[in-house]
């Protein structure tokens, strides 16, 4: 089952990061830093559709992202582990909701490296 | 009172080309001739007292053709101010705006956020040309600074001494210079009270000044007492003697290499005092002797970059921009400490290679030659031709007369038995590669 | 089917890092991250050594400081022993690598990818074994005493997964977590500050085994990209046109500071650029002058390679030298050609190498490790390959080693559970050798455990 999810990711990835073609959809940026002990997003919302998220380190440890929608059977996106003063980047394809962003390293979504984000229509 | 000189030599296109480095970005194609005709002192008045904001050229967009996003995406507040650059039709307003911020040196590196560091970037924007008074006050209380200089961390019952040593070491008298260390500690606790409030998503917001965190004992700074709160902390040392010479000569240093005379000092100092504005001082500065028959300066890689591209007439349309002029040696908003940018090594050989690739990928809209089965432009073979054609494209910048002899002598190297197929292919070569001699030149990368 | 694209995009995505300040993309959860990941990157040209490097850490030091530092070291150290580390990426099948046409099971287990007894040399050490024919060069050399060869070393609770255990051998321990590869731990302990050459990739990036927490390691990138090159030029165009910079250089700046400045770059970029060329293979013609004759074509291994001899000979003060294989040896389908193609070039390249080596009186001082991430599977898959598998073959080359196999061959008889050949050596112990007895430093503070692992002789 951890396989198949695995490959479900990979696919749902491999589609996002395809950066949207046409005019029609929409493109936004989002910028999510990470330090002890504090997960802080450049924007509170963002509209719906392609959305280049991009993870900062500035933090001293090692940190990472992942990113759900609220609503049930939500897949969680895992953004890659990054050392200090790393960056990472992935669009996305987001529907309108509310996404969960945490650090899922040991206790830091506990200590506060959590935020929401809003995808408007 | 001393009078500061006025430069009375002739005003023409390399004088005026010079005034359009110095005092901005370089000079949009014509430009030169323009400003020249307005004579010296018209010509600084059009630069000191501008008209109304006009961008000049196509809004800026990332190599997929997305408008920015400075707040939210990586490099775009860089490319942001670089457009800024390209397009103002008040250079000198914009180069201030880059003076201070390497004056008051903040790094996004310690901030975290390119939001705080925009707010920043306007604040200082608005005092370019105005009150160093209101602007030392108003930097005082900046967001983006009270994180970078541990502002909101200085508090009543743990002073921390941060922002205010370097209020006097680097912003307003130079280290040691009229103050002690004792003067640091008193000036810790005048500057205490600011706060923010943590908000989880949001990073710290809602920056205030909250009289319960601030020390209301009476302090002695610069052997005065009183009650000081932050904004006496800062106007006290716009007045302190020691203020106005290390304005002036921070200021000058930016504008010309080598120091001012006695007599110019004096007089500039004396122009300062009067009411602590920018805009007078700058005037006397941009109509000195110095700047025109003085001896060069090298150009710090972003204004570099915005000079070629004002030159070719292109705008901002890739992000390679941000790790290009990395690769120069300077990333806007990310100055390497709060010392700001050491300008002395903006030529090693690492930056040189920086800066041919900064040319390189600026001609890169130009380059000659047929390209994926498309015939280009005939490139005729001709030596003088195709050096004439590089100046044009580039602006046709002042060079020096050896400059132009070895690029000469380059093309006619090349083009010699040129025969056969050469003689077709040839020519766009050696014009692709004047270009980029020309643009990559010592006569280029100084002004 | 389904794994080589998991090694094919873990390639792609690991390419995808050469832009420049980026992390890498996303890759799937459950792979560790490649130590190194998040370095700093700066690149500067090293005057004396006359190289272009991408330095990674020691990013608050001044490139002046790194020339020093590296003339420094290249005068403190002329007789430095030197390790290169050559990667076979993908799994190299060690059934193929040493076939053991001895044994009656081979043909049962490889029915369509068995090779014949006799198609390549014979192994002197076990008459079981025969090489791969392409091997050949391999063989010559382990006749003349200068192969160790581990015909199945690996680790318990062997993992499968390519970036998993690509991993466990970079960073020297079975540790998903550790960030800093066994190599780089090594320069921690003994490196210089101000020496970027003592760890030297020759890759587009950092090779893992070498990212270190301190100090700083460089790597030295496909030459052209370190050219003075321009967009819509190119031949002897091309070739004046950065003599020109020089002659720009070169015109008097007449006292004026800024205009001697700039003039000084160029000048010195000028001359960089013509120092760089015996390190810099151009066009078709091989700008290296090797007293010996390596592979012709376009891959860049033998010229990496001829390029490194030079650079020790040089005196460039170099103590771990890290780099990939040519080929491709995740062999799940075509194995047949394709381990025969990039076997070959290897090996014709690491006999140039060794030749080159001792014709310029440097043979003493350089020990070559072969690794693989994994051997293959035992039994051939449908498609004519392997699958992964656990124990895989290394070799250890040079004129210093002891020439003598290191653990037995495991056998066919007795493979574990999956079906795979048991390790008969682990490559902690091989390290804790080689940091031990070559490299002269101890073991147990570079190598978790390293006293847990049975230690081989390597050197003669």
């Amino acid at each position: 089952m951890r396989r198949l999810l695995v490959i479900l990711v990979a696919v749902v990835s491999c589609a996002a990061a395809v950066p949207a073609g046409g005019g029609t959809d929409a493109f936004s940026f989002v910028q999510v830093t990470e330090k002890e002990f504090t997960l802080t997003l450049s924007r509170q919302s963002v509209r719906a559709g392609s959305v280049s998220v991009e993870l900062v380190n500035f933090g001293m440890d090692n940190h990472d992202l992942v990113v759900k929608g609220t609503r049930i059977g939500s897949k969680a996106i895992h953004f890659t582990q990054l050392d200090p003063r790393g960056r990472t980047e992935r669009t996305l394809r987001l529907t309108p909701g509310r996404y969960a962003l945490w650090c899922s390293l040991s206790d830091h979504r506990a200590r506060g490296m959590r935020a929401t984000l809003v995808v408007r229509k | 009172m001393a009078a500061v000189p006025l430069y009375t030599g002739t005003f023409g296109h390399a004088e005026a080309e010079r005034l359009l480095w110095r005092a901005g970005f370089g000079p949009r194609r014509g430009q030169a001739a323009r400003l020249a005709s307005l004579g010296l002192d018209g010509a600084v008045r059009s630069l000191t007292h501008p008209p109304g904001e006009r961008w000049v050229g196509p809004r800026p967009r990332d190599e997929k053709g997305r408008p920015l996003a400075p707040a939210d995406a990586w490099g775009h507040d860089q490319l942001w101010w670089l457009d800024r650059m390209v397009r103002t039709s008040r250079p000198l307003v914009e180069r201030m705006t880059l003076v201070w911020h390497d004056w008051f040196a903040t790094s996004d590196a310690g901030v975290g956020s390119q939001k705080l560091m925009l707010a920043q970037n306007r604040l200082l924007r608005r005092y370019a040309l105005g009150s160093f008074d209101r602007l030392l006050v108003s930097i005082t209380a900046n967001p983006a600074m009270l994180i970078w200089l541990s502002g909101t961390d200085n508090r009543k019952d743990a002073p921390n001494e941060n922002y205010g040593r370097e209020l006097m070491e680097l912003f307003t008298l130079g280290e040691g210079n009229g103050y002690t260390e004792r003067d640091v500690r008193e000036q810790a606790r005048a500057l205490t009270g600011w706060t923010s409030t943590w908000k989880r998503g949001k990073g710290q917001t809602d920056f205030r000044f909250d009289t319960k965190r601030h020390d209301t004992g009476m302090k002695t700074v610069f052997g005065k007492k009183g009650d000081f709160s932050w904004r006496d902390s800062a106007s006290m040392c716009v007045h302190h003697p020691k203020h106005a010479p290390f304005f002036v000569r921070k200021l000058w240093s930016y504008f010309i290499p080598e120091p001012p005379d006695a007599g110019t000092q004096a007089g500039l100092e004396a122009l300062y005092r009067q009411g602590f504005e920018v805009r007078p001082v700058l005037e006397a500065i941009l109509q000195h002797p110095a700047l025109y028959s003085g001896p060069r300066m090298v150009k710090p890689p972003v204004v570099y970059i915005a000079g070629l591209l004002r030159g070719l007439n292109r705008g901002i349309d890739t992000s390679a921009w941000v790790w290009l002029s990395d690769g120069a040696g300077q990333r806007l908003f990310n100055p390497p400490n709060v010392a700001g940018w050491d300008d002395s090594r903006w030529l090693d050989t690492n930056a040189f290679r920086g800066r041919w690739y900064i040319a390189n990928t600026a001609l890169e809209k130009v380059t000659l030659g047929d390209r994926k089965g498309k015939k280009g432009p005939k490139v005729p073979n001709d030596p003088e031709a195709i050096v004439n054609g590089a100046l044009a494209v580039l602006g046709n910048p002042t060079i020096r007369p050896e400059t132009h002899r070895e690029l000469l002598a380059f093309a006619r190297a090349s083009l010699k038995g040129a025969t056969g197929w050469k003689a077709e292919s040839y020519p766009p070569l050696v014009a692709n590669a004047v270009r980029q001699l020309l643009a990559v030149s010592p006569d280029l990368q100084t002004s | 089917m389904g794994c080589c694209n998991e090694h094919s995009r873990s390639e792609m995505l690991r390419r995808g890092l050469a832009e420049a300040g980026r992390g890498l993309p996303a890759i799937e959860p459950g792979m560790p991250m490649p130590a190194g990941t998040g370095l700093d990157r700066r690149t500067f040209l090293a005057r004396g050594a006359g190289l272009a490097l991408a330095v990674y850490g020691g990013a608050a030091l001044l490139p002046q400081v790194f020339d020093e530092g590296i003339a420094a070291a290249a005068a403190a150290s002329p007789q430095q022993k030197v390790l290169v580390s050559i990667f076979l990426d993908g799994g190299a099948d060690a059934l193929s690598l040493l076939a053991p046409t001895g044994d009656p099971l081979y043909r049962q287990l490889r029915p369509r990818l068995a090779l014949a007894a006799g198609s390549g040399p014979a192994f002197a050490e076990d008459p079981i074994l025969t090489w791969h024919p392409s091997l050949a060069p391999l063989a010559q050399l382990h006749g003349e005493g200068k192969v160790n060869v581990m015909p199945g070393i690996g680790y318990d609770h062997p993992n499968q997964s390519h970036f998993t255990s690509r991993h466990f051998w970079e960073v020297g321990a079975a540790d998903e977590r550790l960030t800093t590869g066994w190599l780089g731990r090594y320069l921690d302990r003994v490196g210089k500050p101000d020496n970027p050459l003592q760890g030297l990739s020759l890759d587009w990036s950092l090779q893992p085994s070498l990212a270190t927490a301190r100090m700083p390691v460089a790597a030295v990138d496909a030459p052209d990209r370190y050219d003075f090159w321009a967009r819509g030029v190119w031949g002897e165009v091309s070739d004046r046109m950065v003599d020109t910079i020089g002659r720009l250089g070169a015109i008097s700046a007449h006292g004026d500071a800024a205009l001697e400045a700039a003039s000084d770059a160029a000048r010195q970029s000028a001359r960089l650029y013509d120092q760089l060329t015996p390190f810099r293979p151009k066009d078709d013609r091989k700008s290296i002058v090797s007293p010996v004759a390596y592979p012709d074509g376009d891959d860049a291994f033998p010229r990496r390679l001829a390029g490194l001899a030079a650079m020790l000979a040089a005196g460039l003060p170099l103590r771990v030298v890290a780099l990939s294989a040519p080929g491709g040896y995740d062999t799940h389908d075509n194995q047949a050609q394709d381990l025969a193609d990039g076997l070959k070039l290897t090996a014709d390249s690491l006999l140039a190498f060794q030749r080159d080596l001792e014709a310029r009186g440097l043979a003493d001082r350089v020990l070559v490790h072969v690794w693989t991430e994994f051997g293959r599977r035992a039994k051939e898959n449908g498609s004519g390959g392997t699958d992964h598998g656990a124990a895989g073959t290394g070799f250890l080359i040079g004129s210093q080693v002891a020439g003598q196999m290191i653990g037995e061959f495991p056998g066919l008889a007795k493979l574990d559970d999956d079906g795979n050949l048991r390790a008969t050596a682990d490559f902690r112990g091989l390290y804790g050798a080689i940091l031990e007895d070559w490299l002269g430093t101890d073991a147990d503070a570079i190598i978790p455990g390293a006293r847990t692992f049975s230690r081989p002789k390597i050197l003669r």
